[in-house]
């Protein structure tokens, strides 16, 4: 019987501490335990009506009890009165954290990431290839014959006579398409060399990327279609756009895009050549294994360091690569 | 290239077309015009002045103080040329006027402490030629107050066109009128050839030999006798002047002219300088040195082809012509040379002699093989009329294999395979027959076409239909929102590098973007010795 009053005391102890929040309400919860007439002191009275045998056990546990409540409460009055020294600890949620800072990558990478998403979003894979290239794959496949004043028109950085610097991204075409059959449907971004004066317009390296899309069917509409489509999506809805016949060794037809940038924002006037497309030339198909007859196919590219200048204003293709931190961190 | 306005309303009727028009219609056909320069503008604040009075200025030796007038003004000017001189007729700059050379605007300024209202002009001032130390006396009979425009007829409009290595053709003045004539759907006038009878027989032409005719498919080779070399008529020079090129005399003056307005290069040797009255196209067999008319020596290697008389060399075939066959003002009987020659040999010479001319330009990108005779005729028959010359009879036209016209096959239903739309045969037809095509069969789906030798760069199905989508204009062509693709694999080769990235600017990195052609010297900054090697 004593045995059941003495959980169910433990039990209410337990119960009540917790409801505790002030050291008042602590006080008169150790007087309706601990004092002379508390609850544990008349446990303690009834020990006496308890046999031989049973008062010993009984001692202990009410002296457990006891013990474990003047505990409690000790425990518990000295969390209040530490408490009531300083001032209430809270966590304030406005504070700014302690975040290590976070860098951010460059902003031809960024500007890359933004065509790259795009031409996913049409379908596009993304290919990769060597910046050295072989004089076969950068000029000859591409339809450029030796001795053809074609050659003139990329400066080249020559390794010795089977090898260069790639002077534009569209190997990368001959490389896809001699690792597969058509389709192929793929953009090809990456660094490129041409052996320029640097200048604020120039420099002997930059970026580029390449589109080429090959299946049965292809045409010059969807050509325009799709670039017209990237160029809304990039330089904004607005944009007006126009083609122009141009030429290069590796399409025919060949032409170039011109936009009116309206994320220039007036920085700059009139049409802005940003990049160069066409169909691919039968020639190239020869080289590659592709039946020009059955297949057609378009390529495009454009080069990443002159969209990035006109959209962000930039005057000079050097602060790309000067890394300066106020550069750098502006992005 | 700089094409003159008024030159090409010679063969082609431009009047009534705005300068905006036609240098549209050209840009969207594949000749980018990247600068329209027109003189009105540029001359707007010119008139002619004429000198009242010169005295010294009171705080300089070297300045006289004119008294100018327009007609209904007088201007006090100061000036410092050597040549000004009381009654002359000169170029008066108006304040506000912008100066060509420089570009800078003209207002009044105080010159060692007497203010100058105005400038008088020398042509170098005004761009018209290079001669900078004396102002530019006009004839005496011009009225003062006449806008120069008006007085030197510089009414011309000036297209920089930006000319594709493909397109040979376009490099002359008909060859971008051949190309508008058809996107204005009229006719191409070219100048007809009128010789009168020659009293010249035919024995005192040269003879002429070619020794290479692989790289020298074709030579002629026009007499012209008695004539008198002087400067060119107003005419001539104007025309060059408006195309940034130096007058010189009325030969070559001429030479320069018909090949501004051919394409083919021309080169007047002095007669009376070549031994034997002969004229060897060969290939050098070793290596020689070669002065050529700007008085350089040229080192030559072996295989470099040559142009000689019975016993030296006298010009580099296709580039550069020597110093010791040049026009003087001594020369009385010239030959005009006309000439095709390889492209590739050519744009060999070149590459390794490190030098370029309008001659080797046109030449490595191709000529008409079949123009040379018209281009020589044409010179012989301006030079005649500017000298006073007399052309020998016949001609001397070396021309073993004849380089005939490419002929292609075009299915029209591979027009629309490639561009996607439809053009009607009919539209295609009168496209093609403009630009000189020639149709020798002709079906419901299928044309077969001779490609004028002029063309070199059309030689397949896929070139003709891109003729046809340029003068058609790439405007028409539908720009489709919808297509069907083949449903492939995800494939993303810089998926890693990009998450690499992600990361490390998590992480607090900036990424940068370094040149990787960098110096020995640098490169080993890094630890070990870096040996470079140069490219």
């Amino acid at each position: 019987m004593l045995d059941d009053k003495i959980k169910k005391i433990t039990g209410e102890f337990h119960r009540e501490i917790l409801k505790i929040n002030d050291i008042k309400k602590l006080e008169n919860l150790r007087i309706k335990y601990l004092s002379r007439n508390g609850l544990i002191s008349s446990l303690f009275n009834e020990l006496k009506n308890l046999s031989k045998e049973e008062k010993p056990e009984f001692g202990k546990l009410l002296n457990n009890l006891r013990n474990m409540v003047t505990n409690q409460l000790t425990s518990t009055r000295q969390k209040f009165e530490s408490a009531s020294q300083g001032p209430t600890e809270k966590i304030d949620l406005s504070l700014p954290g302690f975040a290590g800072s976070i860098g951010s990558k460059h902003i031809l990478t960024q500007t890359l990431d933004e065509i790259k998403s795009i031409f996913k979003g049409m379908g596009f894979s993304v290919f990769e290839g060597p910046e050295l290239e072989s004089d076969y794959n950068n000029f000859e496949a591409l339809n450029f014959a030796p001795d053809h004043p074609a050659r003139d028109m990329q400066d080249t950085f020559f390794i010795n006579k089977d090898f260069v610097l790639r002077t534009h991204t569209s190997p990368v075409q001959i490389r896809v398409m001699n690792s597969k059959k058509p389709p192929v449907r793929a953009i090809m971004p990456g660094r490129v060399y041409r052996n320029e004066a640097v200048s604020s317009r120039s420099y002997c390296m930059f970026h580029q990327v390449e589109g080429l899309y090959v299946d049965t069917d292809v045409t010059f509409a969807e050509l325009k279609g799709t670039l017209v489509s990237f160029a809304k999506q990039f330089y904004g809805e607005d944009t007006k756009y126009r083609f122009r016949p141009s030429f290069f060794p590796f399409t025919e037809p060949s032409a170039e895009m011109d936009v009116t940038c309206y994320l220039c924002n007036g920085k700059q006037t009139g049409w802005l050549e940003v990049l160069g497309c066409g169909m691919v030339d039968p020639n190239v198909f020869g080289f590659v294994g592709y039946d020009s007859e059955k297949f057609t196919g378009y390529a495009f590219g454009m080069g990443i360091e002159r969209i990035a200048m006109l959209k962000y204003g930039i005057t000079d293709i050097r602060v790309f690569f000067d890394n300066d931190f106020r550069f750098l961190k502006q992005f | 290239m700089k094409v003159s306005l008024n030159w090409l309303k010679e063969y082609v009727a431009l009047d009534g077309i705005s300068v905006k028009e036609i240098s549209n219609k050209l840009t969207m056909s594949g000749l980018e015009v990247e600068d329209i320069v027109e003189q009105n503008e540029i001359y707007k604040n010119f008139v002619v002045g004429y000198v009242k009075d010169t005295k010294e200025h009171p705080n300089a030796d070297k300045l006289s103080l004119c008294t100018v007038s327009t007609g209904t003004e007088d201007f006090e000017v100061i000036c410092g040329a050597p040549n000004v001189e009381k009654e002359q007729k000169v170029v008066f700059a108006k304040i506000g006027a912008i100066i060509p050379k420089g570009k800078s605007q003209l207002g009044k300024a105080k010159i060692r402490g007497i203010e100058s209202f105005g400038m008088l002009c020398s042509e170098a001032e005004l761009e018209l030629s290079d001669s900078r130390e004396e102002i530019m006396v006009l004839d005496k009979h011009l009225k003062e107050g006449t806008p120069i425009t008006e007085a030197l007829s510089l009414n011309d409009v000036i297209m920089e066109i930006s000319i594709t290595p493909n397109r040979a053709d376009a490099l002359s003045h008909i060859g971008v009128a051949r190309d508008l004539a058809v996107l204005l759907k009229c006719k191409l006038k070219i100048p007809r050839i009128k010789f009168s009878k020659s009293s010249i027989p035919r024995n005192e032409q040269v003879s002429v030999k070619i020794l290479d005719t692989g790289n020298c498919p074709r030579y002629v080779a026009k007499v012209v006798k008695n004539i008198t070399v002087k400067d060119s008529p107003e005419w001539l020079k104007s025309k060059l002047i408006a195309i940034g090129l130096r007058p010189i005399n009325n030969v070559v003056d001429t030479t320069n002219f018909v090949m501004y307005e051919t394409g083919q290069p021309l080169h007047a040797f002095d007669l009376k300088k070549l031994r034997g009255r002969e004229i060897i196209v060969k290939s050098t067999s070793e290596e020689s040195v070669f002065k050529t008319l700007d008085s350089k020596n040229r080192k030559l290697p072996a295989g470099t082809l040559m142009i000689c008389d019975a016993d030296k060399s006298i010009a580099i075939a296709g580039v550069m012509g020597g110093e010791n066959s040049e026009i003087s003002n001594q020369t009385v009987d010239i030959v005009i040379e006309s000439a095709y020659f390889n492209p590739s040999s050519i744009r060999r010479t070149s590459k390794i002699l490190g030098l370029s001319t309008e001659a080797s330009y046109r030449f490595e990108r191709g000529c008409d093989p079949n123009n040379a005779l018209y281009a020589a005729q044409r010179a012989a028959q301006i030079i005649c009329e500017l000298s006073g010359g007399e052309v020998a009879e016949g001609e001397v036209d070396v021309y073993p294999q004849k380089i005939n016209e490419c002929e292609v096959r075009l299915r029209i239903n591979r027009v629309n395979k490639l561009l996607g739309y439809d053009i009607e045969k009919k539209k295609i037809l009168y496209i093609l027959i403009g630009l000189g095509f020639e149709i020798t069969f002709e079906s419901d789906d299928e044309l077969h076409l001779k490609v004028p030798t002029y063309r070199p760069d059309v030689e397949r199905e896929a070139d003709v239909i891109e003729e046809i989508a340029r003068i058609n204009g790439y405007d028409n062509i539908p720009t489709i929102e919808k297509i069907s693709i083949t449903l492939d694999r995800k494939h993303d080769e810089s998926e890693f590098a990009g998450k690499v990235r992600n990361i490390a600017a998590g992480l607090g990195f900036y990424e940068m973007i370094n040149n990787p052609l960098q110096s020995e010297k640098t490169a080993s900054l890094i630890g070990n010795k870096i040996n470079g090697f140069e490219i």
